[in-house]
């Protein structure tokens, strides 16, 4: 198989995977789970996301390196910011007890994941990682302290 | 002569119009900077004949304008630094000049409301808006604070922008992370010679520093903004006071040290340029220093949180050993290397080679200050005392904000093709390197006193010391005022020549 070949197979599993992960909350009902492990999901949903987004990116990098086109950055930035606010631990015993809406905010985290890592490739290359990360770090940073105490 | 001919040949590499563009934005950002820190000083001043009891102000009016000063500050000398890295990047690869002016109106926008939140609605938690400070036992009205954390995520949108641009400015021009790093040239030095590839300039290296910690203090920034945020309107909300700490430190620590960083490019470009052919190279001491800078920039921080007993004991070593190495770099690789490249050379003193030397002068004697207090033994009588108002006082104000000073007389120097006349920078001299070390002198001398900072009325010996401290912030004031007079009569005479770097 072709690198490019490869990279859209990676970029189909994660995605799946995330989608998975995304309509879990389905089967499992109304079973509420605890902020901290419910904020480290969302960060799953959000690397899943961020992972396609970055393998479809890097099977169609041309081979120069294409002007900054700033139209991209907003959402790039936009997307963690979004990403943040579907994490509001407010919202999270009204999603516990709605698992359709539930299942829909987790794919507003794969596509918040997505969004920034595509958005900031397009913005210039490699920033679609840094913008990854950077939403990715907040995800996994926000279950030590956000809606959560010792 | 030398000069001219170094700024020809950089200058038909790049077209006239895009030069004027990025010029226009460098001005842009120093300009609006500048007025900030201008118009804020003034408050400084107000302040700090306040706690000489030479005037009084209201209760609450004092922490609101505190803060104000604080926060306002730190944009402005940010907005400084970061005009002026972005400029001198557009001298290295193509930056699109739109991306950078919507990072200014973002932080500007920020600005305005943190102005709107403090001085109409009198929020008062200082710039560092400590978790429960903005919520619990405030004198001011609900909306004060939701428009200062609003504000606060303006200004890091903004500062993100910017950062992305930057990485990604770097990233395209040096082959990615290992060219942007110089690894090659550090590693293997026969084989990156051999390839005719060059290294980045030592400014790049300030660039690429001033983007990834900087995104590192952004991410910090926006996480605990929007808690902060979602605490507001839900005050049930739970939140982690440590954790709300660490993440306000990395933020705010890091973005302070990086408005010192950040115009230092300005030494690294304009210094050289005073001497006779003597140049800022890039070698593996000045990559490996900066790699060492980005690792102990994000981390110094910890040296915040000495008292705080429910942190790991591992992280309140980490935080001295970091805030110790965090001095090496600095000090070889620019401090020493500076002084080095002016001995002997010829030195050319001007306004703007003045305020770049004396500014080196003035990041040393302020970090030794801050290295006195990082350390623990010390820090248990400094901590939170006006020794902490006095060293960073000192490096930010006679230390970065001589760096932009002297970019800017640099500029002014270069266009018209004239200087100042002796009697004219001794008398600046003597307002704004006199006046500034008296009333920094106040604030050693009260904080070696264990006079607590943040202080509206300060317990003996503080009111004392504020009078006369107060006296050298005049003189300071009068010199910066002459300043901006040369500055005004240099910008009025006829350009030297269309085409020039700077
Ligand atoms: C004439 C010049 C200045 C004067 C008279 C002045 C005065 C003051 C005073 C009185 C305080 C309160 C100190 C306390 O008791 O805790 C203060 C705090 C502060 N100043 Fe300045 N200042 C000046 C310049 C600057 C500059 C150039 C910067 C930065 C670029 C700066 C940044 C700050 C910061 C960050 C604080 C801390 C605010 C807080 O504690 O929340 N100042 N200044």
């Amino acid at each position: 198989m072709t690198r490019q070949g490869i990279l859209r197979v990676v970029a189909a599993v994660s995605g799946a995977l995330a989608a998975a992960l995304a309509a879990r909350s389905l089967a499992e009902g109304v079973e509420a789970i605890d902020v901290r492990s419910h904020h480290l999901t969302h960060a799953g949903l959000i690397l899943g996301g961020a992972v396609a987004a970055l393998a479809l990116a890097a099977a169609n990098r041309s081979p120069v390196p294409p002007p900054e086109k700033p139209q991209w950055l907003l959402p790039a930035i936009f997307a963690p910011l979004g990403g943040m606010v579907l994490m509001v631990p407010t919202f999270y015993p009204y999603m516990n007890a709605h698992p359709v809406i539930h299942v829909l905010s987790h794919f507003g985290h794969i596509i918040a994941g997505f969004t920034a890592a595509w958005c900031g490739e397009r913005y210039r290359a490699r920033i679609g990682w840094t913008t990854a990360l950077f939403l990715e770090a907040m995800a996994v940073g926000a279950a030590f302290g956000f809606g959560v105490t010792r | 002569m030398s000069d001219t001919i170094e700024t020809l040949v950089k200058s038909v590499h790049r077209d006239l119009q895009s030069n004027r563009t990025a010029k226009r934005v460098m001005w842009l950002y120093i300009g609006s900077g500048l007025t900030l820190v201008g118009v804020m000083i003034l408050v400084g001043l107000g302040m700090r004949m306040a706690q000489g009891g030479m005037h009084t102000f209201q209760p609450g009016l004092f922490y609101s304008l505190m803060t104000l000063h604080g926060g306002a500050m730190m944009v402005g000398m940010a907005l400084c630094g970061m005009g002026l890295l972005w400029y001198l990047f557009t001298l290295e690869g193509p930056l699109n000049p739109i991306t950078a002016v919507v990072a200014c109106a973002l932080i500007l926008i920020g600005a305005v409301l943190v102005a709107i939140s403090a001085l109409v609605g009198g929020f008062g938690a200082a710039w560092t808006f400590l978790y429960p400070l903005p919520f619990v036992g405030t004198y001011w009205p609900s909306w004060a604070t939701g428009a200062f954390l609003a504000g606060i995520a303006f200004v890091v949108l903004g500062w993100t922008v910017w950062c992305l641009q930057m990485l990604g400015g770097v990233l395209t021009r040096y082959g990615g992370l290992r060219g942007a790093f110089a690894w090659d040239l550090v590693w293997s030095p026969s084989k990156c010679a051999s390839s005719g590839r060059t290294p980045p300039p030592p400014q790049a290296f300030a660039v690429l520093v001033a983007a990834v910690d900087g995104l590192l203090a952004g991410s910090a920034g926006m996480l605990v903004g929007v808690a902060l945020f979602v605490r507001w309107l839900d005050p049930t909300l739970p939140l982690d006071p440590l954790w709300v700490k660490n993440l306000t430190y990395i933020f705010g620590h890091t973005l302070a040290n990086l408005t010192i960083y950040m115009p230092l490019a300005a030494v690294y470009v304009a210094l050289p340029r005073y001497t006779h052919h003597r140049y800022w190279h890039t070698s593996a001491v000045l990559a490996v220093a900066w790699w060492a800078t980005l690792v102990f920039v994000a981390i110094a921080y910890f040296h915040h949180l000495y008292m705080d007993f429910a942190q790991p004991r591992a992280v309140q070593y980490i935080g001295q050993a970091a805030s110790y190495l965090a001095a090496f770099p600095p000090a070889v690789v620019t401090i020493f290397g500076g002084a080095l490249l002016v001995y002997r050379s010829g030195f050319r003193w001007t306004l703007g080679s003045m305020f770049l030397y004396v500014g080196m002068i003035g990041w040393t004697v302020g970090g030794i200050g801050a290295l006195l207090d990082a350390t623990v033994a010390f820090n248990i009588y400094f901590h939170n005392t006006l020794w902490v108002v006095a060293h960073f006082h000192t490096y930010l104000l006679e230390g970065a904000m001589l760096f932009v000073l002297g970019w800017v007389f640099h500029c002014l120097e270069e266009r018209s093709g004239a200087t100042s006349s002796r009697a004219v920078r001794t008398l600046i001299g003597v307002g704004v390197f006199g006046g500034g070390a008296w009333l920094l002198l106040g604030w050693y001398l009260a904080g070696a006193q264990g006079v607590p900072r943040r202080y509206a009325l300060q317990p003996a010996p503080g009111m004392e010391i504020s009078w006369w401290a107060s006296l050298g912030g005049i003189v300071l004031i009068v010199g910066l005022v002459l300043c901006g007079i040369e500055a005004i009569r240099l910008a009025r005479r006829p350009a030297r020549q269309e085409i020039s770097v700077a």
